[in-house]
């Protein structure tokens, strides 16, 4: 996958901070975060096809501070043939632009391992817009050239039939369509097609259900440093 | 197995691309839109479908961990054949582990 693809994780990491819209109630705490309170420990589980593989993925909000502007996600991912892995990233919320100020990653039952700041300086330059997969935000706010409204459609998912709002994009011979329904907050999505030249980018993602009472796998706690060999497997894409 | 490994990575640890453009010019006809559904909300119409319910499982205080929903509706033999699978591709998977640990040391 390129630098310039459409990536999964940032789409799943798209509800996690919107600044709720509709959805939220009306007595919800005023900030950006205020409309996610009540999605503490809800999360999405996705069943995801990529290149013969199937993996299950599942994306969590573990927790929301609103008083201090910041939540707490974790995703998870095994396939067939991997080991399990966790990834938990602490994001603040302060001002319009999301930062990613700790993350760290756990595989099996290894102890989990804290990335350094170097490997998370990309993610600090999140626009705050790319965590927005509300349904309602999305049809509210897109812009020319933006994602392409497709209207609205039935599906009938593992989850449950819901209707959804269709959106697409297109990038760089990437096409890119996804299906958001608020009614799946606070990750929002429901399915997602890729479609490009290249075979990582050929995937598909489809919800399976809903998830509460979600807690953290990771204690950052007990987190050591990134071993050596972790390092060269991030550091090599 | 690294290949895998990789391809995890890259799905799960490329934050750092901006996933869609949106550009920053307002677009009249979604801003009109926008106006016309805020009108309607305030004038108590509904704008959206009735919120569907979607299958919620409640995990119970439990992480983010393999799913045991494929095993609903399979019987006793074929929830121990599951489990044996599971448990032999755990013995696969450290293998792998430890060969590609190995040809690391070796590589060096």
């Amino acid at each position: 996958m390129t630098g310039r693809a459409f990536t999964i994780a940032g789409l799943l990491l798209l509800a996690f901070l919107g600044p709720g819209g509709p959805a939220e109630s009306a007595d919800a705490p005023a900030g950006p975060l205020g409309g996610l309170s009540k999605e503490q420990g809800n999360g999405s589980r996705f069943k995801m096809y990529n290149e013969g593989n199937t993996y299950d993925l599942q994306v969590g909000l573990i927790r929301v501070d609103t008083s201090a502007g910041r939540v707490v996600i974790e995703v998870f991912a095994e396939s067939m043939m991997s080991d399990p892995l966790w990834q938990q990233f602490r994001l603040s919320a302060k001002g319009s632009r999301p930062t990613v100020e700790a993350g760290y990653i756990q595989v099996g039952n290894q102890a989990p391992m804290r990335l350094p700041d170097t490997l998370l300086s990309g993610m600090g330059n999140l626009d705050m817009s790319f965590f927005l997969l509300s349904e309602a935000e999305l049809l509210g706010s897109a812009k020319k050239d933006g994602p392409k409204s497709l209207g609205q459609e039935k599906l009938q998912t593992p989850a449950g039939a819901v209707t959804c709002s269709h959106f697409r994009v297109e990038r760089s011979g990437q096409q890119l369509d996804f299906w958001v329904s608020d009614a799946a907050r606070p990750i929002g999505l429901v399915r997602m097609v890729s479609v490009g030249k290249k075979p990582s980018e050929n995937y598909k993602l489809e919800l399976q259900e809903l998830l509460s009472g979600i807690a953290a796998k990771i204690d950052p706690v007990k987190a050591g440093p990134l071993s050596e060999e972790m390092k060269a497997i991030l550091t090599r894409r | 197995m690294r290949g895998r490994w990789l391809l995890l990575f890259f799905l799960l640890t490329a934050l750092g691309v901006p996933l869609i453009a949106f550009p920053q010019e307002p677009n009249p006809a979604r801003e009109l839109e926008a106006a016309q559904k805020k009108l309607q909300e305030a004038q108590g119409k509904s704008t959206m479908p009735a919120q569907e319910s979607l299958k919620r499982r409640d995990v119970k205080g439990q992480s983010l961990a393999p799913s045991q929903a494929e095993m609903e509706g399979l019987t006793p033999e074929q929830k121990k054949m599951y489990e044996d699978i599971q448990r032999q591709l755990g013995e696969i998977r450290e293998n792998a582990r430890k060969r590609d640990a190995a040809l690391e040391e070796l590589s060096r």
